[in-house]
């Protein structure tokens, strides 16, 4: 099993909030790993870093390094759009873009240099089916995205994710907006994707956390407090906080 | 703060420590009726029975329903599936003491042989069992290890008391009927002990997590 | 027994009085909304009644292609053609706008997306006071800087041109422009600009090609708004644009719809055929606003659907 992602001594503050505090860990290649913990211990932050989108937010400074494929994503030297190519994301809430389904697609192809259509028209297809929602919408991709229901558009996120051909997915607790059939189907397809792609996710589902994710990490106030395989921190985790949280006994 | 689900576990300790005192009586008991011959005090034995068995399928059903309902994780899944585990043999404890209670009643014996020590291997047994249940009861891996060494002990009663029992066949002197009854109840109380040990083998998994395996039964 | 008869009592009261004030204030409202219908009621009619008899008298056609306005021409058959202030209206429009949306996006653009907050806030101030301030002072300012400026540039007699009205009109029409579009570019969500940046795509590819056609009705909604102040200024152009009742040139000194009326309605005479006219060309004015506002309104209708 072979890490992709080595996060190394990371600190992040917002401002003087110290939000993220000296997290180590090796997110390993083509498996699901959960990030779980209370509102507010920083899993999403940490998400973030992963792919430079805290960069975006006002006063945050972070030190540390994280190695993507040996590489540190925060040299200076480093193309942050590059980055985000080849680490996508899906957010909590689905926001396609006011355009057709296939412009949806396309844009990020598109941003990237892709401009024949015979190209395009391939992309759109193969990603839309890899998301699992090709049959339900090849017949309408010039109708506007925002027309589908909610679990669909979701889908179709993900497909728009999966366009630039990142190595790595990051999923910011993608189902919490979703009813149950659609977040099964997301499920399943997260469970697919991790043959071809590598998926941190960010979940306050536990029991799904529990049932597909392959690794969890468990934040706590900013702190990673630990990290292992999912049926053990689930059956006998290692530490006392780890098991509090997990069997709900704080709140 | 999961209220209603700690109340249901504490309901759950409770129901197992209520059911695990039913045991503890019967062995008891049993061993007395057979001591003293009382064929009274055994028909009593085989009277609770039936409450045993019903105590079983409730905390059964509890459990079920709290793996249903509570999703529960960790220390609490490994703590509700090992009480599932743990009403079978408590109820086998059950069905064992029954079974020696129903051969003191039917038997036609008056008097129990010189040197056959029932009674140690009875206490021993009682012993296994009552502490077995207090190990559940405190999650207490170590007298849950304990336990499952002092089981050789009755292992070496057993074997003690069949020799014994061999030997007065051989002799002629006694009736066979007898003797034989008496090497049942030996067997049905040295398979007490066995049942006693899954139990403490059941506790090590809910404390610890580590699954030893149990033996036949 | 009693008690409960009283209070039954008082509450049908305060029933009542309530009531009575509700109707009251509702009364009052439908005065209002009535008023103003009025208004704009008096103002359509009697522009209709006062425009029509010109445009009767000279031909439709005639005085709405017509080059040629000589309403005092004693030498020869006076003129009433207005093409040239309706030309000059669209030219002047239209120059202002070729200069207003480009520069009023960016400056929205630069407000909502890139500019720190403090300078933002700078800016906004300074965009509201650009706003306020009365069209009498731009013409002013207009008069005195831009009309000598634009003679000195261009080599020409006089900087009262059309081209100076042009520069007048874009800066005024710069905070319509500016402040709607920025309010509209505020409200496309966050979500889609994280997730063009998560695709990717860079800061500046995000706002052009995610956050402005998301803003697009607003934004659309802003140009009418501007255009709508251009094509109805006549106090800041009157001072700049020369006020030549010519067929518009850049560098010509021109007269627009607004200005034709303020300059001469002054001392037309009273019953003449020229007063008439220029009731006219109200009339015909008043028509192109009503026409862009019914523009505005479709567009603000589509965006709430």
């Amino acid at each position: 099993m072979s890490t992709i992602l080595d996060v190394e001594k990371l600190n992040l503050w917002y401002g003087d909030h110290h939000a993220l505090k000296d997290i180590n860990v090796e997110i390993p290649k083509n498996r699901i790993t959960a990030l779980i913990g209370p509102s507010g211990c920083g899993k999403s932050t940490f998400l973030k870093t992963l792919n430079r989108m805290n960069d975006l937010v006002a006063g945050v400074k972070i030190e540390g390094d994280v190695l993507y494929n040996g590489q540190n994503i925060y040299d200076p030297s480093v193309d942050v759009t590059w980055i985000r190519k080849q680490i996508g994301m899906v957010f909590q809430k689905a926001n396609p873009f006011p355009m057709s389904i296939y412009d949806n697609i396309a844009y990020g192809p598109r941003t990237h240099g892709i401009r024949s259509r015979v190209r395009l028209d391939e992309i759109v297809e193969r990603t839309l089916r890899d998301a699992a929602i090709w049959e339900e919408v090849k017949d309408r991709l010039k109708k506007p995205a925002l027309g589908l229901s909610g679990g669909q558009q979701q889908r179709l996120c993900i497909a728009r994710a999966l366009a630039v051909e990142p190595d790595i997915l990051l999923m910011d607790e993608s189902t919490s907006a979703l009813d149950p059939i659609s977040t099964g189907k997301i499920e399943e397809l997260a469970q697919q994707l991790k043959e071809k792609y590598t998926v941190v996710m960010v979940t306050h589902n536990m029991q799904q956390a529990a049932r597909i994710s392959d690794e969890c990490a468990f934040f706590l106030l900013g702190e990673l407090v630990e990290f292992s395989a999912t049926d053990k921190m689930f059956s006998t985790p290692t530490d006392k906080r780890t098991e509090d949280y997990i069997t709900g006994r704080f709140g | 703060m999961r209220s209603v689900y700690m109340a249901e576990l504490e309901e759950l300790n409770k129901k197992m420590i209520s059911m695990g005192m039913l045991c503890e009586n019967s062995v008891a008991k049993a061993a007395q009726s057979l001591v003293g011959l009382d064929r009274d005090l055994a028909a009593e034995v085989v009277a609770k029975r039936e409450e045993i068995n019903r105590e079983e399928r409730e905390i059964e059903n509890f459990c079920i329903r709290l793996l249903l309902t509570q999703q529960p994780v960790a220390r609490d899944l490994r703590m509700i599936s090992s009480a599932l585990k743990m009403v079978t043999d408590m109820e086998r404890i059950g069905d064992q003491s029954t079974d020696i209670a129903d051969v003191v009643r039917a038997s036609s014996l008056q008097k129990i042989p010189e040197g056959l020590n029932f009674r140690e291997m009875a206490e021993s047994v009682i012993h296994m069992v009552t502490k077995s249940i207090d190990a559940f009861v405190n999650q207490d891996a170590v007298v849950a290890d304990a336990i499952i060494s002092y089981d050789d002990v009755v292992d070496s009663y057993f074997d003690s008391i069949k020799g014994k029992l061999v030997g007065l066949l051989k002799n002629d002197k006694s009736d066979t009927t007898d003797m034989l009854d008496l090497l049942m109840i030996a067997k049905y109380f040295e398979r007490t002990g066995d049942h006693a040990v899954n139990i403490a083998n059941w506790v090590i998994f809910s404390v610890t997590g580590e699954n030893r395996g149990v033996q036949g039964k | 027994m009693t008690e409960t008869t009283a209070s039954a009592g008082k509450l049908k009261k305060t029933a009542g009085t309530q009531a009575t004030l509700e109707n009251g204030v509702h009364a009052v409202f439908l005065l209002c909304g009535v008023l103003a219908i009025g208004f704009v009621l008096c103002i359509s009619v009697y522009l209709i009644i006062a425009g029509i008899p010109a445009i009767h008298k000279i031909g439709f056609i005639k005085f709405i292609t017509g080059t040629k306005w000589m309403p005092t021409a004693t030498t020869t058959e006076p003129s009433f053609g207005i093409l040239p202030f309706i030309l000059t209206s669209i030219y002047g429009t239209a120059g202002a706008m070729a200069i207003g949306i480009p520069v009023g996006l960016l400056t929205a653009l630069f407000l909502t997306k890139a500019a720190p907050k403090r300078l933002s806030s700078v800016i906004r101030s300074a965009v509201e006071l650009l706003a306020g301030i009365p069209s009498v002072v731009y013409g002013l300012v207009g008069m005195i800087v831009l009309v000598p400026l634009i003679a000195k540039l261009f080599r020409i007699s006089s900087g009262a041109t059309l081209f100076a009205a042009i520069l007048v009109l874009s800066i005024m029409v710069l905070p319509s422009i500016i402040n709607v579009s920025a309010t509209a570019l505020d409200a496309v969500p966050q979500e889609y600009e994280s997730a063009s940046l998560a695709l990717g795509a860079t800061k500046t590819e995000t706002y052009f090609r995610v956050s402005l056609p998301a803003a697009k009705s607003g934004v659309a909604a802003s140009i009418v708004l501007g255009i709508g102040r251009a094509i109805g200024e006549a106090m800041a152009i009157i001072m700049v644009s020369g006020n030549v009742a010519n067929m518009p040139g850049l560098l010509k000194s021109v007269r627009f719809m607004t200005t034709a009326i303020a300059s001469e309605m002054s001392y037309a005479a009273v019953g003449s055929l020229q007063r008439e006219a220029l009731f006219s060309i109200g009339l015909i004015l008043f028509l192109f606003i009503m026409m862009i506002n019914a523009i505005l309104n479709l567009m603000i209708k589509r965006k709430k659907v």
